[in-house]
């Protein structure tokens, strides 16, 4: 257990604060005290020890009050938003926030905010998906000049991507995608007779074209020296896994960072504010609130790197205001908040895919297949719209569910239930999602939330050009499926609501000019040479693949950066 | 004395306990012995009987489609069944859940046909439904959901196995297969 941990040394001193616990606060925890940093890392959850904690892993539908559907009065009531999740159920609805003592305004329509605040964050919940980005998304704002030019390239990621993909345990293909890049991989795992049977049909029918199996950050071979098991194909990784077969903080960048003997953990422990000396120009320390003695304490150090979630990140900035920054910390640039992102999601086509009937699988694979982006990259013919789109989904037997949605009764209802139905193909588009001023996050000049934090206020709305990609991605999807015989059931080119790919970045974006972006090449502050943002809300445009692999990347690199910056006294 | 606002307080306490931990009052609800539905006894053995494996009221679902209504699952409530129940009793003209068993299949068959009907575009309207039709879907997906997530349905009639440990990506279908109730992709988005 963390008691050790949780033995705050109240208005301590550190070299580095880290705030936030999950993807990316994990990332910086392990790096700065791998860099002999002593370092702070402050969670506003509640503490979730690995194993231990994960409560419902192992309860059938049967052990649950509900059987895994949830109690729906509940859920309207204290989960209006979250419950909108595809990945919320019975088993993890405790890992997401209550929206009714989290709440905030979504100003221009629908923007589901999909979070959880606890140790660990989103790493234990999230959809492990681990793509690397390419120069074909680091150069898209210098190439059609929308957004700002990304101050880093693919070459400056690549070794980092590296670093972070050994660490992590990613299993995928190497497959040559210029728009995908290969990484250092674990064994893939293995697609099913149906998808193998779509690959074949895409590859043969569209040249240029792949699918391939999901890269994910489940584990083909185990990784002994952090205990972690290879993946034991439940695919049941969001209630948290004791055999440590997926990366979350708490079966990966925690255990490295305390083996350091470097780390203070300190959870229940809401940030308020950054302290800040204008004299020095530097941050000194951070203002935290216990949300649970509803007491306050501050902590002192030399470097503060912001890893709470794109949001929250902005957020925490913006409150952070002082009389030397009063439209914000480290806003000189007045950019802070605005061109925020979510990829365009949207269900492009689902089919049933016939001549299979005699073949089936066994185990639960905990990754999709993913048809890499050929839009406006390889292929030649021109596209209305700007950058492009990629697509997720796989193939399977449908289950007992389609019991409700079909006629039927009796002996022969249930025979017909008993075996495995249709072989199913989903392909879920995720489109790119232009950088927009308009689109923006503020804080609330009178409402707050639960801890009396002024609530967040969400501006956000899909432009034109997602649209249009949307609509040649349910073109394409149903194109590729009917060239491997299947029958389109139905494809959809409305995005969902923002927020619902829960790649929500952007809002302190990265760039050259301090005057037009928030965060330098190292994800340090313009403004403050002590501060440093890594998560989400660093991106300065979205690409169309899995972010959090790329966040863990740009931390790791900003983490080792600034170590050394602080050890020749640069800082 | 016991004021206005004292007794708000106690209420308040006591609807926060509630509120608090439903599971955990449901949990001691469910335990209890209540006598189940009569109707919901035998819809259950109606759309799911026993046959090699026991069926839906054997599974006790009558007790879980009670509560899952109770707590509004698929937008469900206890005066939806009361209202399903009225104009099931005026199709079959007498109290349906004494009806003979064949007849009261004859009469839900009826139901269960209407409800899953889709007018083919250019048919004239069908007849605007009755209750019976208009519940029977939501009634019938939380029959189907208590009996396949119950023990016996996800364990005895499927197959649950929780720690597959391997995955075997294409093996051939058996002549008697049954399928996996833990297969979560295939559940989730039949």
């Amino acid at each position: 257990m963390s008691a050790p941990d949780r033995r705050a040394r109240a208005h301590g001193t550190f070299d580095a604060i880290v705030v936030g616990s999950g993807i990316t606060g994990g990332w910086a925890a392990k790096e700065l005290t791998e860099a002999g940093l002593k370092v702070l890392l402050l969670e506003r959850g509640r503490h979730i020890e690995h194993q231990v904690d994960y409560t419902t892993e192992l309860k059938a539908p049967w052990d649950l009050p509900f059987h895994g559907a949830g109690n729906a009065r509940q859920w309207a009531a204290r989960y209006p938003v979250q419950q909108k999740n595809a990945h919320f159920d019975e088993w993890i609805q405790r890992y997401w926030v209550d929206d009714v003592d989290n709440p905030y305004v979504q100003a221009n329509g629908p923007f589901n905010w999909f979070r959880g605040y606890h140790l660990g964050g989103r790493s234990l919940m999230w959809g492990r998906q681990s793509y690397r980005w390419s120069d074909v998304d680091f150069g898209a704002n210098a190439r059609d000049g929308i957004g700002s030019d990304w101050p880093i390239r693919y070459a400056d990621l690549a070794p980092w991507y590296d670093h972070v993909e050994e660490f992590v345990g990613v299993s995928g293909q190497a497959e040559g995608v210029e728009s995908l890049p290969d990484g250092r991989f674990q064994p893939p795992m293995a697609l099913n007779a149906v998808e193998a049977h779509v690959k074949q049909a895409i590859e043969k029918n569209f040249p240029g074209r792949k699918l391939t199996i999901g890269r994910t950050a489940n584990l083909t071979e185990p990784k002994a020296e952090l205990g972690r098991a290879q993946c034991q194909n439940r695919a049941i990784c969001a209630r948290g896994c004791s055999f440590g077969a997926y990366f979350s903080t708490q079966s990966s960048t925690l255990p490295a960072a305390r083996a350091t003997g470097n780390l203070t953990l300190v959870t229940d422990a809401l940030v308020e504010g950054i302290d800040y000396d204008p004299a020095t120009k530097r941050a000194t320390g951070v203002r935290v609130l216990d949300t649970k003695k509803k007491s306050r304490t501050h902590y002192t150090s030399k470097l503060v790197f912001l890893c709470a979630g794109s949001f929250n990140s902005v957020a925490l900035l913006l409150r952070s205001a002082n009389d030397a920054m009063p439209n914000g910390f480290a806003n000189s640039s007045g950019v802070l908040g605005r061109y925020i992102m979510d990829h365009g999601t949207t269900l492009g086509a689902v089919a049933v895919v016939p001549g299979f009937e005699q073949r089936t699988y066994r185990g639960n694979r905990p990754t999709g297949i993913i048809v890499p982006r050929f839009v406006n990259v390889g292929e030649k013919e021109p596209r209305p719209f700007t950058r492009g789109y990629s697509f997720q989904g796989g193939a399977y037997r449908a289950g007992w569910t389609r019991g409700g949605n079909q006629a039927g009764l009796g002996v022969d209802f249930k025979k017909e239930l008993r075996g495995p139905g249709d072989w199913k193909f989903v392909l879920t588009t995720f489109a790119e999602c232009l950088p927009r001023a308009e689109n923006r996050i503020t804080l609330e000049p009178v409402k707050v939330d639960s801890n009396g934090a002024p609530q967040l206020r969400v501006e956000f709305a899909f432009g034109e050009n997602e649209k249009l990609a949307l609509a040649d991605a349910k073109r394409e999807a149903a194109a590729m499926l009917q060239a491997a015989g299947a029958r389109v059931l139905f494809g959809s080119d409305q995005p969902n609501p923002g927020g619902s790919a829960i790649h929500e970045m952007g809002g302190a974006r990265m760039g050259r000019d301090p005057t037009t972006s928030v965060l330098n090449a190292h994800n340090q502050t313009h403004d403050v040479p002590n501060v440093f943002v890594t998560d989400g809300a660093a991106m300065a445009s979205s690409a169309c693949q899995n972010p959090s692999l790329t966040y863990m990347a740009i931390t790791a690199r900003a983490a080792r950066t600034a170590a050394e910056w602080l050890k020749q006294g640069a800082i | 004395m016991t004021t206005r606002r004292d007794a708000l307080r106690g209420f308040a306490a006591i609807t926060a306990s509630l509120t608090l931990a439903p599971d955990e009052v449901w949990a001691k609800a469910a335990t209890s012995k209540r006598a189940a539905d009569p109707l919901l006894v035998r819809l259950c053995d109606l759309v799911i009987p026993a046959t090699d494996t026991p069926g839906a009221v054997q599974a006790g679902v009558p007790a879980f489609v009670t509560t899952a209504l109770q707590h509004g699952l698929r937008n469900g409530s206890p005066a939806m069944l009361v209202e399903f129940s009225k104009a099931l009793d005026l199709r079959a003209g007498a109290g349906f859940a004494s009806l003979p068993a064949a007849r009261a299949m004859d009469v839900l068959v009826a139901v269960d046909a209407a409800a899953y009907a889709r007018s083919a575009p250019g048919t004239p309207a069908a007849p605007p439904p009755d209750d019976a039709v208009k519940h029977w879907r939501a009634l019938k997906s939380l029959i189907v959901l208590g009996y396949y997530t119950s023990e016996i349905g996800g364990s005895q009639e499927l197959q649950y196995e929780p720690v597959p440990s391997t995955f075997e990506p294409d093996i051939p279908l058996s002549t008697n297969p049954r399928a996996y109730s833990s297969d979560w992709v295939g559940v989730k988005f039949a």
